[in-house]
């Protein structure tokens, strides 16, 4: 499995690179902006997001699943370890922002700067779990090609999605007013729990998914 | 002697081809080769045998073992080698060899190190800038690396200059030879296997033709020529299949000694090499 | 020990290497006790099959010019110089038999066979 992951950072060397830059870019940009929290989210979803298509897109691109399969590996662990590259490049958006924002605090360039809080990281992680679960199960079926249309799709809802829900909530539209409301009277815990939960729960269904589709394919 | 691959009653229909209850045996310590046309069914026969492809019926033994309830404990054993190199174009041999050594129990990378130095293989120029022949011989390094006691090889020579052919027979056939490895190894240049093979399984449009000694293959069947007509009509059931040109027949033919008898002088006997084999059988079942 | 072995003779090769084996024992080349190859190490260095070596090497066991000693090797058979003397009578006997095959096959006669014998002797 961990050498599954390895192949990934070895592969992707490059990307990662690119990402971590574009997360510190980023957060020099808007972190003038009140909310310095969506910027966090936003960016760490899009690298892992980017970082996780093109893991896919080079596996594809070299046909290496005819190696992959005649190797000792199982197919579980084949699909396990995209998922798990997924948290990683989560946890890694993480510690490249706090890194980042406290290096920018020691010498106090930009002032107000939060890191990262656990509300944020959350509505990182459903957001990145949500697209995750819907990509990858698509991306075992079909292959890197025949998904990159729903990888689009995916990409732009993201954006469109959260604004949209943002402006819905500011907007008062009542369904998610009260949505609001009861989720407001449970505690922070409580809640953080349910987004957590959600976000494992949508995971390890779509990784059954995966694994279920993977298994009957034919190299 | 103990069977290290068993393949019974193969059968994987396709929509335009059928591989058609294939059954073959090799033991332990031989070079077999696995010969037929393009588009015979080596290639899916292998990929059945590494459960790459669902059979429809049938059963792969390897080491004795079903290939699909001890998937894992066999791969563990075998080393493969592809045609197609589908390793990771952007990485250098040293990071595949790195991500490749944890996954096999028995991975020794003293022989690893041993065989890239020996294929003269540069350890951090990316796969995608070897040539062919190099990516054939880094496939080869690591299938050798970790004790496999079988090689499973789908044209590994297809692609390759004749030099670097005749280097890689020589590697496969030392190391065979001297630690009693299995070699399966499926080819369409048949002169490769004339030399070395200890047996040889020839498949045709997904069937079967024979599988034995290759020694008693060649010695059995014998390459005839002479003047047309001369091959009387009750003798050409001796015949696989025979050619006319203007000036004389050739034919492949069983019953050396019979018809070396029968019409002595006046016809030349020779030895067929798996090729004329390969062509004569081929031409026969397509005009039957 | 030298062996050759043609591709494209009649003879089957593992006789042709148990021919040259037997010979170069009943010449002396190859002395009793001597240890041979194994079957894999003449495969490889002649490049054929396995299995055509140990065809050969069957059948000079079967015969009783070398034995195979499991786990220690293969070794020409130590000969009493009797049973030397004995074989190499034979192989003359052999080839006598063929010649008077072949002069009887053109209607040579007894007489002018024993004349180019004489020759051929005196020729030495």
């Amino acid at each position: 499995m961990l050498s599954l992951m390895l192949k990934d950072i070895l592969l992707l060397k490059k990307t990662i690179v690119f990402s971590a830059l574009y997360l510190v870019v980023m957060l020099f940009v808007f972190a003038s902006l009140d909310n310095a929290a969506s910027v966090f989210i936003i960016c760490t979803v899009a690298i892992t997001y980017v970082l996780t298509v093109s893991g896919c897109a080079l596996d594809d691109k070299n046909k290496t699943d005819v190696i992959l399969n005649s190797l000792p590996l199982s197919r579980s662990v084949v699909v396990g370890a995209r998922y798990l590259m997924v948290l990683v490049y989560v946890m890694f958006g993480v510690v490249v922002y706090t890194l980042a924002t406290w290096i920018v605090g020691m010498l106090n360039l930009i002032p107000n700067l939060y890191p990262v809080n656990l509300e944020e990281f959350l509505g990182a992680f459903l957001s990145i779990s949500l697209l995750a679960s819907i990509y990858l199960p698509l991306y075992f079926k079909f292959g890197y090609i025949k998904s990159k249309i729903y990888h689009f799709i995916l990409f732009f809802g993201m954006f469109f999605g959260i604004s949209f829900l943002a402006s819905g909530i500011t907007s008062g539209n009542p369904t998610l007013l009260r949505i609001a409301a009861f989720l407001s009277e449970l505690s922070d815990g409580v809640i953080g729990t349910m987004i957590a939960g959600t976000a494992l729960v949508m995971l390890a269904v779509s990784y059954g998914i995966s694994l279920r589709i993977y298994r009957n394919r034919e190299f | 002697m103990d069977k290290i691959l068993q393949v019974q009653n193969l059968t994987k229909n396709f929509r335009d081809f059928k591989l058609d209850n294939v059954s073959f045996s090799m033991e332990k310590g031989f070079i077999m080769g696995f010969i037929g046309p393009n588009g015979a069914g080596k290639s899916t026969t292998i990929k059945l045998i590494m459960n790459l492809l669902k059979k429809d019926a049938g059963q792969v033994l390897v080491f004795g073992l079903d290939n699909i309830r001890h998937e894992k404990e066999i791969k563990n054993r075998i080393g493969f080698v592809y045609d197609e190199n589908y390793y990771y174009e952007e990485l250098t041999p040293k990071e595949m060899g790195r991500i490749i050594a944890p996954l096999y129990k028995n991975w020794d990378d003293k022989a690893f190190s041993h065989y890239i130095r020996r294929f003269e293989l540069p350890l951090d120029r990316k796969i995608k800038d070897l040539s062919k022949g190099m990516k054939m011989k880094f496939s080869l390094a690591v299938a050798l690396s970790h004790n496999a006691e079988l090689l499973i090889m789908d044209e590994p020579t297809s692609g390759l200059d004749p030099i670097v052919r005749n280097e890689l027979l020589d590697i496969l056939t030392d190391i065979s030879r001297k630690e009693d490895k299995g070699v399966f190894f499926s080819t369409h240049i048949t002169s490769d296997l004339d030399k070395v093979a200890d047996c040889i399984t020839f498949i045709h449009e997904g069937r079967i033709i024979f599988s034995s000694a290759k020694d008693d293959i060649l010695e059995n069947y014998c390459l005839v020529k002479g003047a047309i007509g001369l091959i009387r009509d009750e003798d050409r059931g001796s015949f696989i299949g025979i050619k006319e040109n203007q000036f004389g027949f050739e034919g492949l033919a069983q019953d050396r000694k019979k018809l070396r008898r029968m019409y002595g002088e006046s016809i030349v006997i020779e030895k067929p090499t798996l090729e004329d084999i390969m062509l004569y059988f081929t031409r026969r079942n397509r005009n039957a | 020990m030298n062996i050759v072995i043609s591709n494209s003779s009649e003879e089957p090769i593992y006789e042709q290497i148990a021919r040259q084996i037997k010979n170069q024992i009943m010449k002396g080349d190859l002395k009793g006790g001597e240890l041979l190859p194994s079957i894999r190490v003449l495969a490889k260095e002649l490049q054929i099959s396995v299995i055509t070596t140990k065809r050969a090497y069957d059948e000079l066991e079967r015969d009783g010019y070398i034995e195979i000693v499991p786990g220690k090797g293969t070794f020409v058979s130590v000969q009493n110089k009797q049973l030397l003397r004995e074989m190499r009578y034979k192989m003359v006997e052999e080839k006598l038999a063929e010649a008077v095959d072949a002069a009887k096959s053109i209607g040579l006669e007894q007489e002018e066979l024993l004349n180019m014998l004489k020759i051929l002797y005196e020729e030495e």
